[in-house]
């Protein structure tokens, strides 16, 4: 997939080119709808399908207050390609753009697009100053051109159409199987692997330390997750939060230990697949009870992943303790869990 | 538990690969599907490619070519509502119910009106079950029937069930009625010419068949097989869908819309 920072660069396309156009937030089932039409009438015509889309959130970079985003530009690219589109315009927002008329900016478009062969995007797209262009605004001019301009419907999920804001309520809530329904996709994020303190390198647990890309997190607490390592799949221990049992200062870190794994991922950007919450946060006595408390997480983690479907990695790896998953097996879980929470009590009790 | 599954265990993103996917191909008239497939696949040297519900040689129209990971996806436009149009010829039967077969019977047919066949294509229409013709691919006892009908056998078939959902005629010049059929997989329109000439008394055959839509693709959407085999490398990949639009859909092919 190429990737444009200008308009300017489709006068070069060959092939007809059909635009999906959105901010595309988060890259759900109603964005991959539009998307969906452009690579159909895209491959109808022998054409290629791109998208149109903005670095900076409208909203933002006229300062106004926006809500934290799903993806970042780098994330919304995998996204993307992933989709089957040839290419991405991504124009820089700011000020001036911001300031560009409805009108002005659908005759750059047809300027700088001589192969332009159609259009698609939510019925309820806006752009332009003061978001004055709509579809219909678009289609009028474009009609004459002989490019075909699609509004789309959104998608629904329930009696509510699937939209960015529902999804950062459920990741909000750690609702990561709602989120997966809507995005059509499991919930992820990106980020590179920095140099920790390597506390959990000490506790027995290394982990990555990640700076995320993206600002829609899940809340304080550990999950089963998974992220792909050249190429293969690896699952683990999600933790987001702030160490409370090492008195961390406010900041939100966020570590990944991938279970069966040993390698250097310094440097490296990974994308981190959230599948379920398996506790929430809290403080430890001394960092002995931590360690113990994560080695359960891992036990509960490796269940969750062969539980839900085929990893052999998974199962081969317990078959040495609880053998496969069983009826007993998921009864035992549960004592573990009752008794675990019991002795959570006592030991806060003591402390 | 089991519906999360699909998100709850997420694989790596496998790497993408654009020769992955779906090709709308008009197939022409004369080569059966298979010369389709086996055309594309030496034009642009993929190893692996079907199609999603063969066509009769005669007939014309969309042809879903399958290529790569695309081929698992086979069963599921084999599955989908197909919608055709094509012509109907009254007053001559054949052995195979279309103009390809020899003639079995001729009779006069000049009693037959527009009004008489669009009852009678009304009255068709909603579940029926359906015999498959001698000369057709399904298999009885491993063996298809086309093979025991070139040795001359004629042998019982099993009706299957089929739903039609509009049979509308489009145009009556004698001898031939335009029609536009919408039905489920495994009918065979020329079976259901061959109904109609039964029915009014002087016989039919199918004269002429063109696969309008299969499941929600569309012919408007398909490339005329001449002009696929004229594309370069790049041109092609400009017609692949990608199997992700079609993957992870549940159950048999989408209805059409009616």
């Amino acid at each position: 997939m190429r990737t444009l920072g200008s308009l300017s660069g489709l006068k070069s396309i060959k092939r007809p080119v059909v635009l999906a156009a959105g901010f595309f937030d988060g890259l759900h089932r109603g964005h991959a709808r539009v998307i969906d039409r452009a690579i159909r009438m895209a491959r109808s015509v022998t054409g290629e399908a791109w998208a149109l889309t903005f670095d900076t959130h409208p909203l933002r970079a006229l300062g106004m207050a926006t809500p934290p985003l799903l993806t970042s530009n780098l994330h919304k690219l995998v996204l993307m390609e992933r989709m089957g589109l040839d290419g991405c315009v991504m124009l820089r927002f700011g000020k001036q753009l911001a300031g560009v008329k409805a009108e002005t900016f659908i005759r750059m478009l047809f300027e700088s697009a001589p192969t332009l062969a159609g259009i698609c995007a939510g019925r309820d797209w806006r752009f332009g100053r003061g978001a004055a262009g709509d579809v219909a605004l678009l289609a009028e001019s474009a009609g004459p051109r002989g490019v075909e301009v699609t509004a789309v419907t959104s998608v629904k999920d329930g009696r509510l159409p699937v939209s960015s804001t529902r999804i950062r309520e459920c990741i909000r809530h750690g609702k990561f199987t709602d989120a997966a329904r809507m995005l059509g996709r499991p919930y992820s994020f990106m980020g590179v692997v920095t140099r920790g303190r390597g506390v959990g390198r000490q506790l027995g647990f290394p982990t990555a330390n990640l700076a995320p890309d993206n600002e829609a997190l899940p809340p304080p607490g550990v999950y089963a997750a998974a992220a792909a390592v050249e190429s293969r799949r690896c699952t683990g221990l999600l933790y987001c939060g702030n160490r409370p049992t090492f008195r961390g200062r406010g900041r939100q870190s966020i570590e990944l230990h991938l279970l069966d794994f040993e390698g250097d991922l310094y440097g490296r950007r990974l994308e981190v697949f959230v599948t379920r919450r398996i506790r929430g946060e809290r403080s430890f006595a001394s960092a002995e009870l931590l360690r113990a408390q994560i080695a359960r997480d891992a036990t509960r983690v490796r269940k969750s992943f062969q539980m839900t479907a085929g990893n052999p990695r998974a199962s081969l790896s317990t078959r040495s303790g609880n053998s496969g998953f069983t009826r007993s097996g998921r009864a035992s879980i549960l004592r573990a869990d009752k008794q675990r929470k019991k002795g959570n009590k006592d030991r806060i009790r003591k402390g | 538990m089991k519906a999360d599954a699909r998100y709850n265990a997420p694989a790596a993103p496998q790497a993408t690969d654009p020769w992955d996917g779906l090709v709308l191909v008009d197939k022409a008239s004369g080569p059966t599907s298979h010369d389709i497939v086996a055309g594309i696949r030496r034009r642009f040297g993929i190893a692996k490619v079907g199609h999603g519900g063969a066509l009769d040689p005669m007939a014309t129209g969309l042809l879903v070519i399958l290529l790569g990971r695309g081929t698992k996806l086979a069963d599921q436009f084999t599955a989908s509502d197909k919608a055709y149009e094509g012509d109907m010829h009254f007053g001559v039967a054949t052995d195979s119910q279309d103009a390809d077969g020899k003639v079995t019977a001729e009779a006069d047919a000049s009693f037959v009106t527009r009004g008489m066949v669009e009852e009678r294509a009304a009255a068709m229409v909603g579940d029926m079950y359906q015999t498959p013709p001698m000369v057709s691919a399904v298999k009885v006892n491993g063996v298809p029937l086309y093979k025991r009908a070139r040795k001359g056998e004629v042998i019982e078939r099993t009706p299957r069930l089929i739903h039609v959902y509009r049979f509308d005629i489009t145009d009556f010049r004698f001898p031939l009625a335009s029609f536009s059929v919408v039905c489920t997989k495994g009918t065979y329109i020329r079976t259901l010419c061959a109904d109609m000439g039964t029915a009014l008394g002087c016989g039919a055959h199918l004269a002429r068949l063109r696969r309008t839509r299969c499941g929600d693709l569309s012919i408007d959407d398909a490339l005329p097989y001449g002009e696929v085999l004229r594309l370069d490398r790049d041109g092609f990949l400009a017609r692949v869908l990608p199997i992700r639009m079609f993957a992870g859909r549940r159950g048999h092919g989408g209805a059409l819309q009616q």
